[in-house]
């Protein structure tokens, strides 16, 4: 608005966007502040109003009579559902007492076994997450209206078709099967055939998906920003009443910003950068189940009581949709394997080395999107991979031959489907690190 | 008045407002015992009032009729937006008709239903001030209602001018105007409709609202000017 140096022209357009429901809060601040000080203004945007009023009548295409009576026909109706209304409350309120009085007699008896609707469950954890309210265990159901917090590290939830990443510091509250609500910091959406209108509300904007996998970060200073990856989303900028003002399709590599106070719509420039930490933490994780986290760093050695576990089994996402340019030939735990070339493929190392004796079971399952190909669990078979699926910033015992797994003390297994492996790590002092690499195609 | 055993057992002082062609099914427009317009569904065999047998609500509903545009815009000044306006001025028609027996016949209408009007936008914008947040302070609100009650012959001759001013627009830019004002689609459906982008639907809209306002002024100060 600032762009406006004539205040009459300011008024004028400040009235508009508060006739159709687009006003900020801070223009309806400065819209106010040129009523109150300058009677030109004041007498413009009464002017203005009388258009809009004119112009509503001219739109009516009906006489002043025939809108009286609409407007009383309307009222009328309004004054029937509200006397339904009215009514309904009478016998809800009327029931309610009873059932008040058998409720706490039920409460005694049966106990209060009420809970909202599931909405979905905790699907994955970093190592490093911590919340700021209650806490959360992997595979607990999340109902409606429950509100996630995390300080830090990424949460991610398995909602109907949806999965989706909260990256802490966040906070997102379930509404309904397809909604949620993030009042802080960023969480990714990916969406599944099925979960198509997916929405995340934030205090800015409304991201509706079409069908696709995007990031909204929200900041109260900086207002939403909403990036695709892939796919389609209408994303809409709200009015103060919380009601989509404007609205943007964005397609694959798009973002933009949304920001209330400023009647903000931008596109901006796509950073693919913002999704590398949900591909470095999770990549094709569908969900994890017992003491498993992924990394929430890339660790510099995977070598002997370099990176111990002493609480957990880190999944660690290695190379990420490489493609084989020649057939790969592998010893896994089911016998040898082969991939034929040109299939894209994505490694994951299991990595456990509790150094002592470890204080919790350290057994667990892991589930991908992607089939499994191939589980790897001798050191031979190890070392000959890492230089082809391991990271570069990362050193690896190439030359251990004891950080595979003993066939008498530790059980790897995948599933009839191929999406799980359950792996159980024993331990053989004085040897306590155990790998297992996990190739999987991609879907 | 009669009295009629309603649909829901209860008794409704009847007070016919409104009658549907002859013949049909009369759908009528009553007063129930408190004093609230209720819409009553009753075969016409039981009317025997027809709306011309009934002067004080003929006489309610012009009244109505001729204060209806500025019942609106005052109200609109003070809530700002349309559909909030629209819920507003039908809880003002219906409160004017609850008080229409306190109203004395020799009195201003126009000037009594817009200062009902003004307290009632007025209480609404307190509540949803109260409610959001958003809102203007009480002493904007006043300056508003004292301008726009000053100027309201003023706003009479600016309608007649927007009128001249709208058949100068050509067709499309006159059809496009009223289908935005139309209180039937809100602007976002008609950017749907149209497959459009909303920002295009508001430029424009904008740049037509600037024209007709420009148009109007011309004109007042064409009228100035001749005097």
């Amino acid at each position: 608005m600032s762009l406006n140096t004539d205040p009459l022209v300011e008024v004028r357009v400040l009235a508009g966007s508060l006739f159709d429901g687009t006003l900020s809060l801070k223009e309806m601040e400065r819209l106010e502040v040129l009523i109150v000080n300058d009677p030109a203004c004041l007498q413009t945007y009464v002017e203005m109003v009388n258009l809009h009023s004119d112009l509503v009548g001219e739109a009516e295409r009906q006489s002043d009579e025939q809108t009286v009576l609409r407007t009383l026909r309307e009222f009328t109706r309004t004054c029937e559902r509200r006397q339904t209304r009215k009514d309904r409350r009478n016998i809800a309120l009327t029931v309610a007492g009873a059932a008040s009085l058998c409720g706490v007699l039920g409460w005694f008896l049966i106990g209060a076994n009420f809970k909202p609707a599931s909405m979905g469950n905790v699907a994955h954890l970093t190592s490093n997450v911590s919340l700021k309210s209650n806490d959360l265990q992997l595979g607990q159901i999340l109902r409606q209206g429950s509100t996630i917090s995390v300080a830090e590290g990424i949460v991610s939830v398995e909602l109907s078709n949806v999965m989706i990443d909260l990256i802490g510091p966040a906070e997102v509250t379930l509404i309904g099967r397809k909604q949620v609500q993030l009042s802080q910091g960023a969480l990714s959406a990916h969406v599944f055939p099925g979960g198509e209108g997916f929405t995340v509300r934030t205090p800015d904007a409304e991201v509706v998906d079409q069908g696709t996998e995007f990031l909204v970060d929200y900041d109260p200073k900086r207002g939403t920003e909403v990036a695709v990856r892939q796919g389609r989303a209408q994303a809409s900028l709200l009015n103060a009443q919380g009601t989509p003002a404007m609205t943007l399709e964005l397609t694959t590599n798009r973002s933009a910003r949304f920001n209330l106070p400023q009647a903000l719509m931008e596109e901006t420039i796509f950073e693919p950068t913002q999704f590398e930490r949900i591909d470095q933490t999770r990549g094709q994780i569908r969900s994890v189940i017992g003491p498993l986290r992924t990394a929430s760093e890339i660790p510099q050695s995977l070598q002997s009581q370099q990176t111990t576990t002493p609480s957990q089994i880190l999944i660690i996402p290695e190379r990420q949709n490489i493609t084989l340019d020649k057939e790969l030939s592998v010893a896994t735990v089911t016998g040898t394997v082969v991939i034929p070339a040109g299939q894209v493929v994505s490694s994951y190392l299991l990595h456990y080395d509790p150094t002592s004796k470890a204080t919790f079971v350290p057994r667990g399952s892991v589930t991908f999107f992607g089939k499994v190909a191939a589980a790897i669990v001798s050191s031979k078979a190890l070392n000959e991979t890492d230089g082809m699926f391991g990271l570069a910033e990362t050193t690896y015992d190439t030359h251990d031959g004891f950080r595979g797994l003993e066939s008498d003390v530790d059980q790897v297994q995948i599933s009839g489907d191929q999406r799980t492996v359950s792996v159980f790590f024993g331990v053989a002092p004085p040897q306590y690190l155990d790998q297992v690499r996990v190739l999987v195609l991609a879907e | 008045m009669r009295f009629v055993r309603a649909h829901r057992s209860s008794f409704f002082r009847l007070q016919v407002v409104e009658q549907t062609a002859p013949g049909n099914e009369f759908d009528g427009l009553a007063v129930c015992e408190s004093h609230r317009l209720m819409h009553v569904p009753l075969h016409k065999e039981k009317l025997r009032q027809p709306l011309e047998d009934s002067p004080r609500e003929t006489d309610f509903l012009q009244k109505l009729a001729g204060a209806y545009r500025g019942i609106y815009a005052s109200v609109l000044s003070i809530v700002g937006n349309r559909a909030d306006a629209e819920d507003v001025v039908q809880e003002v028609c219906a409160i004017l008709w609850q008080k229409f027996d306190e109203f004395e016949p020799d009195k201003n209408f126009n000037k009594w239903s817009y200062g009902v009007a003004f307290l009632e936008a007025k209480a609404f914008v307190r509540h949803r001030r109260r409610r959001t947040g958003f809102g203007m302070s009480e002493d904007a609100l006043m300056k508003i209602a004292f301008a726009q009650s000053a100027g309201s012959e003023l706003f009479e001759l600016r309608r007649e001018l927007l009128h001249d001013c709208l058949n100068r627009l050509s067709l499309k830019d006159r059809r496009f105007i009223m289908d935005c004002y139309d209180s039937e689609t809100t602007l976002v459906e008609h950017a749907r409709s149209r497959s459009i982008p909303i920002a295009s639907l508001y430029t424009r809209l904008k740049r037509l609202r600037e024209r007709l306002m420009g148009c109007i002024s011309r004109h007042m100060q064409r009228e100035d000017d001749a005097f």
